[in-house]
């Protein structure tokens, strides 16, 4: 399906085929290096921020140009207006015209995209009732919530009937009735013989995308494959229980019962304040049933039950260390 | 030939989309028509006194009497002399002659002061920066290019299509700023309009090329164009010496001289507007709205869109 | 024996402290909006040239009295260029520069601070009120206690600030210079001169802070504010010039001058006359109409002004 594959030759029916492609952005170099290369169906780009995403999008879609290396869509430069063919692309910005209504919105980028005039009207029925926003076609963009706004975005990348798509992060503001339906619709695209490459934080959309996916970190692809490996990590990876008890003579009997479940891989006292415990395990919903059990058992008055989350981009992150 | 195909596409859908879309309530749109409105009163007022001519003006190097005396003392002169017929012939032929150029002399007086000065050296390039600029800078600063640039056509037809698109609003305003103006001087403003229509159409097509290309390829376009507008064109416009052939104006008032001094009106003495041919100046002016738009579609085409977020 | 738990901290009490009335706090809006200015860079380079000129009249007025105080129809050494009659350079401090001290010091140098003070305002007049109504700030100033009109409050006292810093303090300086230079009865003959300049700063502060509100208000940007006040300062006074000094109109035609009106009340208050070219005849406006053209100019302001701010909710 896909894969990082340096030695193979360009050809026109590779759909995204790029070598050694580096951008920078002033000092900072956005992507290093980068040898990509993309087969028919959905592949998922993941990523923190900063790691070079959307560079990586701008350059596939043709709005950047490549400081070295070369991209090819199907054979042809993205930077051209040739290769703009070829691609929709649903960029993470927010600008619009904001005094133009959806659908006029959507016509005119008809009409400067080159499509017939007599074409238009049905082409945006069948779009605007696909992305669902048939309804509110007359809305005025500044109106907008940014749900539609995205969907207005996704319908703009899928007007030309392109055979890549690129989408960054589509999920963004979306309502999950409308992620259910994107994602329905997206996999219907993928039935259709098309390539597209999404970008999001949202894992468990992606998830029900693709298991393939792309991570990219500090410009660089550190891994390619099917999602269910970068899954595991992540489940695997223990979780830490804060818990705070009324008495805290009491605390060290609970951190013994607590040990004695098998589940907890280790507990420990935070500096300064006596009574909370903090339990490290992988199955946190095992512990709290036993925390039940010895709670009632010891007569435990616990006052705070909480799981120490950490942010989604250092999850990100330690994925992409391990 | 593909490309071509697609280039006129391209020009064609621009047109279709942005031609009557110009954006016309924004402030600088307002100060534009509060400027016109400004100098069309003080051009009315003028009018009204009935001023538009050398009456109360003074003769070079002379003091103390301004053109309508000196008329009035050769007409009395006449009556004194009566008695000798010739000689009061004369001196009444030349008052009534002298009275004659009198009232026609509003279109020298009319051009030099508005047309000359506050409409070439001031108004005119602000009206069409109002427009021009906003053609490619409001997509700029509006971020709104990527709309542009996501589309199957070359870079080359979208900076001309909007161009063209922008173009006629500057024309409209500008010549129809100019008409209202010589309507309200009266019968010298309306000759002045049929006598200059045409450099001041050609001064705003340069003008509006300038502009456009600054509005494409300049971050905060408008203070450049702004300062270009006040340095170049108001400021080393009406200097003295070689200097001013820096600016637009000054070709446009080069036309505006030979066409006048086909008339055997001269403008400004020693401005140094002679020095360049009607065809000249036409060509120059030509040449830098050329030269503008062949630079704004280069720089245009290498735009990239970063940082758009 | 009770755990001091984490609640206990958290648990409310009363403010103890005194209050500042709540005017106090358009003092902290103007020393925000000031320290604004200051950062900008625009701000240094008009002032330095506001100091250069303010050094210029400084030494002119040392010169003129220094050059007073030699011998009598000697020769003052000028330079390495050589000698100059001394009354020559006396006339040519007294009625080309004038430098001596005369109403028409003040009123010369308080002018050409003013394009000073013009620039200033115009780019950055807008970071120091329009980025308010811009970024859609204003909803911070309306949720304190003191509300809009401390805010505006605040905002006129900075704007009032850079106006007598560059006009009226310098001025009043060159006042101390001369009276320290001279003798002190120059303070005595010349009481007028010192309320003059004060009278001045306030006409500028006046016609300048409240133009500047009502035009930032309406533009909101910089480039709106430039073409305005371009207009103001440039257009109209050209227009002027066109119709009084070359198509010999009434010089009444001068109340349009904004700028004009503002001068010749200064002038007045400074009780200095009226300079004129060497062809050119008395065509003064009178000074009653420069008033009212001046308070037709902030009326106009206020009230454009009152709307913008006043009005429910700024739109951002």
């Amino acid at each position: 399906m896909m894969g990082v594959s340096v030695d193979s030759a360009k050809s026109d029916a590779v759909p995204l085929w790029c070598r050694k492609v580096s951008k920078w952005h002033g000092n900072f170099l956005g992507l290093n290096d980068l040898s990509l290369e993309l087969r028919p169906g959905i592949t998922a780009l993941l990523g923190s921020n900063g790691s070079g995403k959307s560079t990586l999008m701008n350059l596939i879609s043709g709005q950047l140009f490549p400081d070295s290396g070369s991209i090819h869509v199907f054979g042809i430069d993205p930077w051209t207006w040739q290769g703009k063919q070829l691609v929709g692309y649903s960029p993470d910005l927010d600008y619009f015209y904001p005094s133009w209504s959806i659908k006029d919105f959507l016509a005119r980028m008809a009409c400067l995209a080159g499509i017939e005039s007599k074409r238009v009207p049905s082409l945006l029925n069948e779009i605007l009732s696909v992305v669902g926003l048939l309804s509110v076609q007359t809305t005025l963009l500044r109106r907008c919530s940014l749900g539609m706004r995205q969907r207005a975005k996704i319908a703009h990348a899928i007007l030309m009937d392109p055979p890549l798509l690129i989408l960054d992060e589509p999920f963004r503001g979306i309502d999950p009735v409308g992620r259910r339906d994107l994602v329905q619709l997206l996999l219907q695209f993928q039935t259709l013989g098309k390539t597209i490459l999404v970008s999001s934080h949202e894992l468990e959309e992606i998830e029900k995308l693709t298991d393939q996916v792309v991570m990219l970190r500090s410009g660089r692809v550190v891994s390619a494959g099917p999602v269910s490996r970068a899954r595991d990590r992540l489940l695997n990876k223990p979780v830490e229980i804060a818990l705070e008890i009324q008495a805290n003579e009491k605390i060290r009997l609970l951190a013994q019962s607590v040990l004695s479940n098998s589940e907890v891989l280790g507990v420990r006292l935070l500096e300064g304040e006596k009574h909370v415990l903090m339990v490290l395990t992988r199955k946190p919903e095992l512990v709290f049933s036993h925390l039940v059990m010895i709670s009632i058992e010891n007569n435990f008055l616990i006052r705070r039950l909480e799981v120490v989350d950490e942010a989604p981009a250092e999850v990100m992150e330690s994925l992409f260390e391990g | 030939m593909e490309f071509l195909k697609s280039f006129i596409q391209g020009v064609k859908s621009q047109l279709a989309v942005h031609l009557f879309r110009a954006r016309v309530g924004h402030g600088l749109f307002w100060v534009s028509v509060g400027f016109l409105m400004l100098v069309a009163g003080v051009v009315v007022s003028v009018n009204l006194k009935n001023q538009w001519n050398y009456k109360t003006l003074k003769p070079r190097g002379q003091v103390g009497l301004n053109f309508k005396n000196s008329i009035e003392m050769i007409e009395a002169g006449s009556l004194v002399l009566g008695h000798n017929a010739g000689v009061s012939a004369v001196c009444s032929a030349v008052a009534s002659a002298g009275s004659g150029l009198l009232v026609q002399s509003g279109f020298p007086v009319f051009t030099k002061n508005v047309v000359f000065s506050v409409l070439l050296g001031f108004l005119l390039p602000l009206w069409c920066l109002t427009f021009a600029v906003e053609g490619l800078g409001a997509e700029r600063e509006g971020k709104t290019l990527f709309w542009l640039f996501s589309k199957p056509v070359p870079r080359s037809s979208i900076y001309i299509g909007k161009f063209l698109a922008v173009l006629p609003w500057v024309l409209i305003w500008s010549l129809g700023g100019f008409f209202v103006l010589a309507v309200c001087a009266g019968d010298c403003g309306l000759f002045a309009f049929k006598l200059f229509w045409q450099p001041i159409a050609l001064a705003s097509v340069t003008y509006a090329s300038v502009f456009f290309f600054m509005g494409a390829c300049f971050p905060r376009a408008s203070l450049i164009a702004l300062a270009y507008a006040f340095v170049v064109e108001t400021l080393l416009g009406s200097m003295p010496g070689s200097l001013k052939q820096l600016s637009v104006a000054f070709y446009a008032r080069c036309i505006m001289f030979q066409k006048s001094a086909e008339l055997g009106v001269v403008l400004e003495q020693g401005g140094g507007y002679g020095d360049f041919s009607e065809t000249m100046a036409i060509c120059f002016m030509m040449g830098i709205a050329l030269l503008f738009l062949v630079a704004g579609i280069f720089f245009f085409g290498k735009i990239e869109l970063r940082g758009q977020r | 024996m009770s755990v001091p738990s984490l609640n206990s901290f958290l648990e409310y009490r009363p403010w103890r402290g005194l209050r500042n009335p709540v005017w106090m706090g358009a003092f902290a809006i103007t020393r925000e909006s000031l320290k604004l200015i200051f950062t900008r860079k625009v701000f240094w380079v008009v002032f330095s040239l506001a100091v250069l000129n303010f050094l210029l009249y400084f030494f002119g007025q040392y010169l003129f009295f220094w050059v007073a105080d030699q011998q009598p129809d000697g020769l003052v050494r000028v330079g390495g260029f050589g000698r100059a009659n001394q009354n020559d350079m006396l006339q040519f401090l007294r009625s080309v520069l004038k430098m001596d001290g005369s109403p028409e010091t003040f009123r010369n140098f308080i002018n050409l601070q003013s394009r000073g003070i013009i620039v200033l305002l115009v780019l950055a007049g807008a970071s120091l009120l329009g980025e308010d109504l811009n970024q859609g700030s204003l909803i911070f100033y309306q949720s304190k206690s003191g509300g809009m009109s401390n805010y505006i409050g605040g905002k006129f006292l900075a704007a009032s600030f850079l106006v007598h810093l560059f006009a009226t303090i310098p001025a009043l300086f060159l006042f101390l210079e001369i009276c320290f230079i001279d003798t002190w009865t120059y303070l005595l003959y010349h009481p007028r001169l010192l309320l003059g300049i004060i009278g001045y700063g306030f006409v500028i502060n006046l016609g300048l802070v409240s133009l500047l509100f009502a035009t930032v208000g309406f533009f909101r940007s910089t480039i709106g504010l430039i073409m305005c006040w371009a207009g103001v300062f440039f257009l109209l006074p050209s227009l002027c010039a066109i119709m009084i000094d070359r198509l010999k109109l009434n010089p009444a035609f001068r109340v349009l001058d904004f700028w004009y009106c503002v001068e010749r009340l200064g002038e007045k208050c400074l009780g200095a006359s009226p300079t004129l070219h060497p062809s050119q005849t008395d065509h003064s406006l009178n000074p009653w109409l420069a008033a009212a053209s001046l308070s037709f100019v902030f009326m106009v302001s206020s009230i454009l002004t009152i709307r913008i701010y006043f009005k429910k909710g700024v739109e951002s």
